[in-house]
């Protein structure tokens, strides 16, 4: 046999590790959603069954992609802008590193405590942000945030927003800064005009940012759990159930394990594809750029 | 100055402003909402600063059995820590000291970065039946497990990322002299290397501490609750109380704040994987 190099050495237990636990993990899935996880009866086909019915399902999917398509366009736009404005308009140093300072800050912050900020601003009783909205007179009675549908989403998706655009922000800001001085001088001698200038230049440079914040935020917003959990558990009805809520009420408030398995496995089949593909982009478009 | 630039420049304040007010915005009003007296709750419309400041919506936190949740979640970052380092050096060293191939190289953390994108309450259904079966249901060791299962993929890829860029000519010197690779490592390497490592575990902490799905779900009681599951207990109170819910809140962001604040040079490349340099 030949001798195993040692660098192949040095990464077998974290391999094994997770491929061990991988395998459990995918088998246990497997058997869980054939034979009922309590009684061990053969319960696929009646699984099968339900979720070609299951319109849980169906809603919260939906919910899941109109919640990651609002929040990750804004939080890129919203975030590539403010970085913008610091990289043009704001030259005084430490007012630049206080503003990082101060964007940092949301990142760090855990999303059950972004949660728990966003219960203590929308409450009806006790939420400032009513008392705000009528001093500015957007609305003369006060919003029962929680209470429907479009008004809960907005709620979320708005400290959502606050969470994750400065995480925007802050990579393209970084990305800004790596550009060369002389890049834009050249560009000012060509006459070029500001909106050239960041069609050409700024927007250029931070494609292959723009595109890995692209793929980092979808798949976080794909996960979101904690911040919809700490406000509206999914509420009112199942208005703001995401994928991930979803999975968590079928799986460990019914305590369908058999069918939470199911759906599990059934993610886990479709993000092995989508990882497999964004992979490939990644090293293409992104990190071969950036070594 | 003249008022052709007056104007303009009181724009960019105007926009600076809105913008740090948005950032602060959520923290001023969980600290007001923590500092209030508990006879200022009962006040249509809150009052926007606390009238009577008082620290003992912390106090009664931290009394009761909030010093519990903070050294349950102290001892599974300390532990999860430690597991995912013992896998991810050797394994970071490993592809980045070495010639080996491309495609090697590629291969290992593609397939780590795969798992990045999967939605952890995917693994948390059956990691829950394999919690169940091993009896770590509702103990720390449950998350010490899938807290180094979940940060294995960013640790790795960071580490290596922080490795590629260090010299490698004194290391392959000293090995020529007669220096043992593990020696080499030690004597060679970290004193290089420290900070890198220390900011790839400010990272790890901060991310199982502000852990949640995996808390929820594979905890059931004070032996092994962490300090969001204080949060989320309080926000499922029948009668909510709110001060207490913000101070918890405070204590759960504060401490992942401040040490985020240490690694600033490094948080944009550790929150990209270390992508972005």
């Amino acid at each position: 046999m030949r001798k195993l190099k040692p660098y192949y050495i040095l990464n077998l237990p974290s391999l094994f590790f997770v491929f061990i636990i991988g395998t459990y993990l995918i088998l246990f899935a497997i058997k869980t959603s054939i034979f009922d996880y309590k009684t061990g009866e053969f319960i696929l086909f009646s699984n099968i069954l339900r979720l070609a019915k299951d319109n849980y399902f169906l809603s919260s999917l939906n919910t899941t992609v109109i919640y990651v398509v609002i929040t990750v366009l804004t939080t890129i736009v919203i975030g590539l802008s403010i970085a913008e404005f610091l990289h043009y308009f704001v030259q005084n140093s430490k007012l630049r590193s206080f503003i990082t300072l101060l964007l940092i800050f949301p990142l760090a912050t855990a999303p059950v405590a972004v949660g728990v900020m966003g219960r203590l601003i929308f409450t009806p009783e006790y939420g400032i942000m009513n008392v705000i909205l009528q001093q500015l007179k957007v609305i003369n009675e006060e919003i029962k945030w929680f209470s429907e549908p479009l008004t809960a989403l907005t709620a979320v998706i708005f400290m959502d927003l606050w969470e994750w655009t400065p995480y925007v922000t802050l990579v393209a800001f970084a990305g800004l800064q790596s550009i060369p001085k002389e890049v834009y001088e050249a560009a000012q001698l060509d006459g070029a005009s500001k909106i050239k200038t960041f069609q050409y230049i700024d927007l250029q440079y931070l494609k292959p940012l723009i595109f890995l914040l692209l793929i980092f935020r979808t798949a976080d917003e794909f996960k979101i759990f904690d911040i919809i959990m700490v406000m509206t558990k999914g509420g009112p009805g199942f208005s703001t159930e995401t994928l991930a809520v979803y999975l968590y009420r079928v799986s460990f408030k019914y305590f369908d394990l058999s069918y939470g398995a199911l759906l599990a496995l059934l993610i886990m089949v479709v993000m092995m594809v989508v990882s497999s593909v964004l992979n490939k982009l990644l090293w293409k478009e992104v990190i071969q750029p950036f070594r | 100055m003249s008022l052709k630039k007056l104007i303009p420049n009181m724009i960019v304040y105007l926009i600076l402003l809105l913008i740090i007010m948005w950032l602060i915005f959520p923290y001023y009003w969980m600290i007001v909402v923590a500092l209030k007296s508990a006879w200022e709750l009962y006040i249509y419309p809150p009052a926007p600063y606390p009238q009577s400041p008082t620290l003992e919506n912390f106090i009664r936190f931290l009394s009761s059995n909030g010093t519990i949740y903070i050294l349950n979640s102290l001892t599974i970052c300390g532990g999860a820590i430690l597991c995912t380092l013992l896998l991810t050096i050797p394994a970071a060293y490993g592809l980045t000291r070495y010639v080996i191939s491309e495609k090697f190289y590629k291969n290992i953390l593609s397939y780590y970065l795969s798992l990045r994108f999967l939605p952890p309450i995917a693994i948390a259904i059956p990691l829950f039946g394999l919690i169940r079966v091993v009896g770590l249901y509702d103990s720390i060791f449950s998350l010490i497990l899938s807290y180094t299962l979940f940060n294995l993929p960013l640790a790795i890829w960071l580490l290596s990322s922080y490795l590629l860029e260090l010299p490698r000519d004194v290391e392959e010197a000293s090995l020529l002299d007669g220096l043992t690779r593990f020696k080499a490592f030690f004597k060679i390497l970290l004193p290089m290397f420290y900070p890198q490592l220390i900011s790839t575990i400010l990272l790890l902490f901060i991310f199982s501490w502000n852990e949640f799905l995996f808390a929820l779900i594979f905890t059931a009681t004070l032996k092994s609750q962490t300090i969001p599951i204080a949060a989320w207990n309080l926000v499922t109170q029948f009668k909510i109380d709110w001060q207490s819910m913000a101070a918890v809140g405070i204590i759960t962001s504060l401490v992942p704040a401040i040490l985020f604040l240490l690694l600033q040079k490094y948080a944009i490349r550790g929150l990209t994987f270390g992508i972005v340099k």
